[in-house]
């Protein structure tokens, strides 16, 4: 019952943040919406193989971990290529 | 006595997480916004993990919850200074992203 609460509450959150990942006004602050809803969905994930006793559920956790970050380590490469293509040299 | 250390922790990562939401949807500068939320997520995170394997015990399951958290420690921090990082950049402001110069911000 407490766990199916945790999860209960962990679910909401994920949504919110999933909520600010719409509202942003740039890409960045979407790609933060991102990362956060990444971030909390891992906690579901670790929390639900706790109330399950499955642990392979971890391992997907594991998995997930790692794509997330590929995925937005390849983002933010792709967006600043995109904001200083065309952009005149600042200098160091 | 695990299960009930195991639950406090696992309920203290979850007020956490709401009060980084509360932070994040309070805040309007995008580097506040990342401060909140990245910050509190992964010491929800590590309270979470921890407390997931204090309530297992002493078991493969809880070794395996420590290799999350071991990950988890270092992927975190990395995310959070690419996003600085690249907003940053992206901006245009010129120099080293590890220059701490507060005006600009």
């Amino acid at each position: 019952m407490y766990l199916t609460i945790i999860s209960a509450i962990l679910l909401l959150a994920s949504v919110a943040s999933g909520v600010v990942a719409l509202q942003g006004r740039d890409p960045w602050a979407r790609l933060l919406g991102y990362t956060l809803v990444s971030s909390k969905v891992t906690m579901l994930i670790i929390v639900l193989a706790l109330a399950t006793e499955h642990s392979f559920y971890l391992d997907i956790a594991l998995v997930y971990i790692v794509l997330s970050y590929i995925g937005v380590l390849v983002l933010a490469d792709y967006m600043v290529g995109q904001a200083t293509a065309y952009a005149p040299e600042v200098g160091e | 006595m695990n299960v009930i250390v195991g639950n406090v922790l696992i309920g203290l990562g979850t007020f956490l997480v709401v009060l980084g939401l509360f932070g994040v949807f309070r805040f309007k500068n995008f580097y506040l916004k990342l401060l909140a939320g990245s910050k509190i997520d992964t010491v929800a995170l590590i309270v979470i993990t921890a407390g997931v394997a204090v309530r297992s015990g002493v078991t493969w399951f809880s070794a395996k919850a420590l290799l999350v958290l071991a990950i988890l420690l270092l992927v975190n921090p990395v995310v959070s200074g690419v996003l600085a990082a690249g907003k940053r950049r992206s901006e245009g402001i010129p120099g080293s992203p590890a220059v701490d110069r507060i005006e600009e911000v």
